[in-house]
């Protein structure tokens, strides 16, 4: 589904990302975890094509389509959805007509029809329900006023509406707290298919109780140091970064 | 093209029109009208040199030749084209209308059956003693000099007056197409103490290069409410300059929403007082400004009297080589402790060559206030663009959205229901290319 090569990027002329390769089939969800500062953002940002982010080496491959040639928006109509880390506020956009001209977006892409109002509102709904949110949040504007939970909840709102092929999460869990955060992931695993895949980019193992995966990789210094099972993210809690990254270097 | 003066090409203009005026046959108002004319004359169309008008000039209006529109004898009577009448119009039935084509009233387009009792709304063309009162000089001197000439030339206008206590459910809706001539509208709205009523004031474009030139005087008696909303929509190769004077007694609430998106040069101006404690003001603005198109709105707040409040929030969306203005002046006077007055300008440049304008005026003279005032300026946020594309919607459907969101502040100021609605879709329209 996603073949990352050799993957090198450069922001405001820094290089962040210094040779990435990961490959992720279909069905597979991979966690990325790694200290501050390591370029996780960075590589959610370049998979989902934000100005400012240069490839300056290496290639993209989704779904056999180079991905670096897409735009954002086309890039989310394939398929790609990326859970922002901080997600931004747009005064006077409710959230409803926002997400409504997304999803519809996505279905004219894939040569459907576009949803009407009502069944807009009554998929919503259900989707708001499972992720116990008031429904009071679709009328509202997109994020403005939303406490740090409501905020992430409403991105993984999004993402069961759009039901991408791969779901990128930035750090969805922080500021969560337990409870919110078994909400969040069950939203996630509900998307689980054969089909489906996802990134889960962490800087703890807690989220990874809860979301498991299948594969984990360590990312520090812009390169993918370290790649185990889900056993990986137990060690790294346990003993912290410095050791693996001490090893690699 | 002339190469006559404006005034002296205006002035055989007057000399044509003069005896087919309304009031014409009265002397007190044919001598009104002469002195009014004269001093137009005296004063000339208002300068850049003066600091009200230093950011929109006039030279264009010198630049041709401007006439009168034909008379079209007794009657005007479905002058109003039906197609842009509908289109222009609250849904039938919804409102009491006044539809006026080149400054005539159109009595077939308009609807003034089903008053309460205590209102008179009319055309000032059939006000009778009222308009010499109507006609009377909003000021003297060159700032003021536009508001002579429409004293001189006014053909009609709006007529309301609403009894004490009285409330009038229904919008009055005032649509005025313009002409490819000088048009002079005349308004006078007066609300009793503790009445209540909604004015819709809409300009359109009527065909043709014109100038239109609005006077408005509107009294808020105490304890009074007035909602006005005001849509300038003229032809995009057309003038537009309205001033209006508004006195706000106790406990009386003015709330205004101006929406201007047509023109190529327009100025709405509004000259408020607070003639009584506790009256409050409630001020917002839009200018959407496209193509070469020059958007002012001025205010001058004058807040004579103690406890009054003053809101304003004026929003620009200016793209191309659009320019926009916003003065906000206010004025405290000594004596009026504890007024509140807010100002705050925000603006989107969506273009290298749009321009903006804006310059708070305050001018406090009580040391116990609260006024602020703020501009900001901008383009639009890249972070908030980004975010939308990342869930599928297209760069320009973004543009579009976060547009309609920035203009959604003053939209929902509008009176909840039909007029809301109307002056939504109108800026729906406009941010979707079809108006202007």
């Amino acid at each position: 589904m996603l073949e990352i090569k050799n993957l090198h990027a450069k922001v405001d002329g820094r290089e962040i990302l210094r040779g990435i390769d990961l490959a992720i089939n279909p069905g597979e969800v991979h966690a990325i975890m790694g200290p501050n500062g390591s370029g996780k953002s960075t590589l959610s940002y370049v998979l989902s094509g934000r100005d400012g982010y240069e490839v300056t080496e290496g290639s993209i491959r989704f779904n056999g389509q180079d991905l670096l040639a897409l735009e954002t928006e086309e890039r989310a109509r394939e398929g790609i959805f990326l859970a922002f880390q901080y997600p931004v506020e747009i005064p006077g956009v409710a959230n409803a007509t926002f997400l409504r001209s997304a999803v519809n977006a996505v279905r004219k892409h894939r040569g459907l029809p576009d949803m009407d109002a009502m069944t807009f509102l009554k998929t919503a709904k259900a989707k708001m329900k499972q992720l116990q949110m008031d429904e009071k949040f679709l009328q509202r504007a997109v994020n403005v006023g939303f406490s740090g939970g409501e905020k992430k909840r409403n991105e993984v709102f999004q993402m069961l509406m759009l039901e991408p092929a791969l779901a990128i999460l930035d750090e969805t869990d922080s500021g969560l707290d337990i409870d919110a955060l078994k909400i969040v992931a069950e939203g996630v695993n509900a998307l689980r298919s054969p089909e489906r895949s996802a990134l889960v980019i962490t800087h703890y193992q807690r989220l990874l109780d809860y979301i498991v995966p299948d594969v984990v990789h360590v990312l520090a210094g812009g390169r993918i140091i370290k790649t185990g099972g889900k056993d990986l993210a137990l060690e790294l809690e346990a003993k912290g970064y410095a050791d693996i990254v001490a090893a690699a270097a | 093209m002339s190469a006559q003066p404006l005034a002296d090409t205006l002035a055989t203009a007057w000399e044509a029109a003069a005896g087919r005026l309304p009031g014409a046959d009265r002397p007190e108002i044919a001598g009104r009208r002469r002195a009014a004319f004269d001093a137009f004359r005296r004063h000339g169309l208002p300068s850049q040199k003066l600091e009200a008008w230093k950011f929109t000039g006039l030279n264009a209006l010198e630049r041709q030749s401007w006439a009168l529109p034909a008379d079209p004898g007794p009657a005007n009577d479905g002058a109003a084209d039906a197609a842009r009448l509908a289109a222009a119009a609250l849904p039938e039935g919804s409102s009491h209308r006044l539809v006026f084509v080149g400054g005539r009233f159109d009595a077939a387009a308009s609807r003034l059956d089903g008053l309460p009792d205590g209102v008179r709304l009319l055309p000032l063309s059939q006000a009778g003693e009222a308009l010499a009162a109507a006609l009377a000089a909003a000021g003297e001197g060159r700032a003021e000099s536009l508001a002579e000439l429409n004293a001189a030339l006014a053909s009609d206008g709006l007529l309301l007056d609403v009894a004490e206590g009285v409330t009038l459910a229904k919008p009055v809706e005032i649509i005025a197409f313009g002409a490819p001539a000088l048009v002079n509208l005349r308004h006078v709205v007066r609300l009793g103490r503790g009445a209540r009523a909604t004015i819709l004031e809409s300009y359109r474009d009527g065909g043709g290069t014109g100038w239109t030139n609005v006077f408005s005087h509107i009294a808020v008696d105490a304890g009074a409410q007035l909602d006005h909303v005001r849509l300038q929509d003229e032809a995009i190769t057309a003038y537009h300059a309205a001033l209006g004077r508004v006195d706000v007694a106790g406990d009386a609430r003015y709330a205004h929403v101006s929406v201007q998106g047509g023109a190529a040069v327009a100025r709405h101006e509004l000259h408020l007082e607070t003639t009584g404690a506790r009256a409050v003001l409630d001020l917002q603005g839009l200018a959407l400004a496209r193509g070469a198109s020059h958007i002012d709105h001025t205010l001058r707040l004058h807040h004579a009297l103690p406890d009054c409040s003053s809101n304003q929030l004026f929003k620009h969306v200016v793209d191309d080589r659009g320019h926009a203005v916003f003065q906000g002046g206010i004025r405290v006077a000594p004596h009026a402790q504890k007024t509140d007055a807010q100002q705050l300008s925000r603006t989107l440049l969506l273009a290298d060559r749009a321009q903006i304008d804006t310059k708070p005026e305050l001018e406090i003279l009580a040391d116990d206030v609260k006024c602020s005032h703020g501009a900001s300026i901008g383009d639009l946020d890249a972070q908030q663009l980004f975010y939308m594309e990342a869930r599928g919607v297209g760069a320009d459907e973004a543009r579009r959205l976060l547009l309609a969101g920035f203009a959604a502040e003053i939209v929902d100021a509008v009176p909840d229901g039909v007029l809301r609605e109307h002056v939504a879709a109108y800026v729906a329209g406009w941010l979707e290319g079809g108006a202007a």
